[in-house]
């Protein structure tokens, strides 16, 4: 079995005939076992990403490298990978075990070789009782399982995975997920998985690279991503519902350091100390002040460290509600108990924890930790 | 069920026995007919069964008139015809519908604008090339020119464009050639349109009269249909005779269709992907 490789991307290009350019540059290292998942809304590039390292699309630029070795030039089949597509393309002619047994009498592999391959993958899969069956008389989930039985009896450098659950419904989705999940640790695989579901990437990912028209915007654990967006778009993709972002300012007094939101500029709030390293004294900026919805809280007594809002509209979904609020022009959403009794029109008062705030640069974007550091 | 579907039901499959009928009897009749005597047919009232049903003009026809030996010239070029332009159209129907190349689509319009040219305008072209190329009383010259057919390109192409380019990717990444792709997906995944243009090419060929009568001059290298227009001439009384030489004729056509009839059936590429 070839062992699982990295896979290395430096200044990967593609610019179409057209001039499009549908990814500018990304430079990413997967190391071997790794599961990486490439995360962003349509159109940020990131199954054309996926695509150049499979061979299916030309590379404009740059050097691609799995194992070790620049495979730029090569087509799909000398790669050493294997790809699960979202549509399954399951071969639709021939049997189960046809499907998976396709691509190793390709090699010409021997007949006893490709038998105990096409079991020990069926046998992980839950396939066995499906190998005669045609993919028309399989179910969505029995199709895709077996697309991903195709790949595993490759026993490929790297598996490729372009949105495979996208066609599932919400129960099957996660029920796969689970066993994807699975399978990567029992293969110790090295594994690229492109998706635009945030929990796929939140829960799959060792790291999730976040795309956006072309651009990686951030490379790291689910936890670092969620919790130390680098800037308002990641900030704003990943977290459902989003993290709020409201315009705000930072002012620097003498050893400490406050943010105001331009709704309700008497309420300062203290940051936390790691952010004041990134104040300088006697300075005021603007910025975008970012808050995830389980970081605030909303009560019904007074206070000058509280912002008042009103409720417009009340979520309850069993295990929480989201209160979505207005102070000001801006909209604000919090997570709260579902005990909390808030009604349309209530007028609430807001805390934050504000030792979760994140800071932006109102003009860039990018969070103030990445700009000191 | 309600009575009013009943009445429409039986209504609309009484039609359907009727018109099933008026289209049946020619062909009934023909084949009937070709075993009464000579001069039942021509009656009045003409006979709708043979009284004395007889072999006699198929034993003239494949006797006397040597119609066996014109069939099988007619099988050859059919069946070389039928093979060569299958090969042919559904590898180009394909490359015009999936593969990238300089032009595609450009020369695509070109190919589907020359569809609009009857074959009459091209036949007197089409002999003096196939004159200036030797192949004139030559089977060359009857099979060549059928062999890519810009219907029959057209035709594949239609239908291969609905191949989800993900299937061909998926091959291509578990290792297949290019003409790999093409024998062990393409093919399978296109068969009823394969179908379609086999039994469409075959018949064009078996029948055609023409094209093999400007081509051919020795009359021992004749096809069926010119060897029986060669033989109207000479037996036009004989409508029996005439008959059996037309079974003859569409026999083969029928049994084909027959044998592909199921292929026509859709649905080949159904649960490959959502």
């Amino acid at each position: 079995m070839s062992s699982p490789s990295t896979v290395e991307l430096e200044g990967i290009r593609k610019e179409y005939d057209s001039g499009v350019v549908a990814v500018h540059g990304v430079d990413l290292s997967v190391p071997a076992g790794e599961f990486i998942v490439l995360v962003g809304p349509s159109g940020c590039g990131k199954s054309t990403t996926l695509r150049m390292v499979a061979g299916l699309e030309a590379i404009t630029a740059g050097t691609l490298k799995i194992g070790g070795r620049v495979v730029n030039d090569l087509p799909p089949s000398d790669r050493d990978i294997a790809m699960v597509f979202q549509s399954y393309a399951l071969y639709p002619h021939m049997t189960v075990r046809d499907n998976m047994a396709f691509a190793l009498k390709l090699r010409k592999r021997p007949a006893a070789e490709i038998a105990e391959k096409v079991n020990a993958a069926a046998g992980i899969l839950g396939l066995v009782p499906l190998l005669d069956r045609t993919p028309r008389q399989l179910s969505g989930g029995q199709r895709q399982r077996v697309a991903i039985g195709r790949a595993i009896v490759r026993e490929p450098s790297a598996f490729l995975f372009d949105e495979p659950l996208s066609n599932l419904d919400a129960a099957l989705r996660g029920e796969m997920r689970r066993e994807l999940a699975a399978i990567h640790r029992r293969l110790g695989a090295t594994m690229m998985y492109v998706t635009h579901d945030q929990v796929e990437a939140m829960t799959l990912g060792d790291r999730i690279v976040v795309m956006h028209e072309g651009r990686v915007r951030q490379v790291d654990t689910p936890a670092n991503v969620y919790n130390h967006p680098l800037d308002t778009f990641v900030a704003a993709f990943l977290g459902s519902p989003p993290m709020n972002l409201l315009k705000g300012s930072i002012v620097g007094e003498a050893g400490r350091a406050y943010a105001t939101l331009a709704e309700a500029p008497s309420v300062r709030m203290e940051l936390p100390d790691e952010l004041r390293a990134h104040v300088l004294a006697s300075e005021t900026r603007d910025v975008i002040v970012g808050m995830r919805p389980e970081h605030l809280a909303v009560s019904t007594d007074d206070g000058t460290d509280a912002v008042p809002a009103t409720v417009e509209l009340v979520e309850p979904l069993g295990h929480e509600q989201l209160l979505h609020l207005r102070t000001g022009g801006a909209t604000i959403t919090v997570r709260s108990d579902p005990g909390l009794r808030a009604r349309v029109g209530d007028v609430v008062r807001l805390r934050a924890r504000r030792e979760k705030m994140q800071l932006f640069d109102a003009g860039t974007g990018k969070t103030l930790r990445a700009l000191s550091s | 069920m309600s009575d009013r579907d009943r009445g429409s039901r039986i209504l609309l499959n009484g039609a359907l026995i009727v018109f099933g009928a008026m289209s049946l009897f020619p062909l009934l009749w023909m084949l009937s007919a070709s075993f009464m005597a000579t001069g039942e047919a021509t009656q009045l009232p003409p006979s709708i069964i043979p009284h004395h049903p007889t072999l006699e003009h198929y034993r003239d026809l494949f006797g006397r008139l040597a119609l066996g030996r014109y069939a099988l010239n007619s099988a050859l070029v059919a069946v070389v015809t039928t093979v060569c332009a299958l090969a042919i159209n559904s590898a180009a129907g394909y490359a015009f519908a999936k593969l990238r190349f300089q032009g595609r689509d450009s020369t695509f319009r070109v190919l589907a604008a020359g569809l609009a040219i009857p074959v009459q305008v091209a036949m007197l072209p089409l002999f003096l090339l196939v004159k200036s190329l030797g192949l004139v009383n030559n089977y060359g010259g009857v099979i060549i020119p059928g062999l890519a057919s810009i219907f029959g390109i057209f035709l594949v192409r239609q239908y291969a464009l609905a191949i989800p380019d993900d299937l061909l990717d998926a091959a291509r990444i578990d290792g297949a050639s290019e003409a790999r792709v093409f024998w062990s997906v393409v093919l399978p995944t296109i068969q009823p349109v394969l179908a379609t243009l086999a039994l469409w090419t075959f018949l064009a060929t078996w029948n055609d009269f023409m094209w093999p009568l400007i081509v051919l001059s020795d009359d021992r290298k004749y096809t069926l249909p010119v060897a029986l227009a060669g033989l109207v001439g000479e037996h036009a009384q004989d409508v029996e005779l005439m008959m059996a030489g037309a079974v003859i004729t569409v026999l083969p056509v029928l049994i084909l269709f027959l044998m592909l009839q199921r292929y026509y059936v859709e649905g080949v590429t159904e649960g490959s992907v959502k």
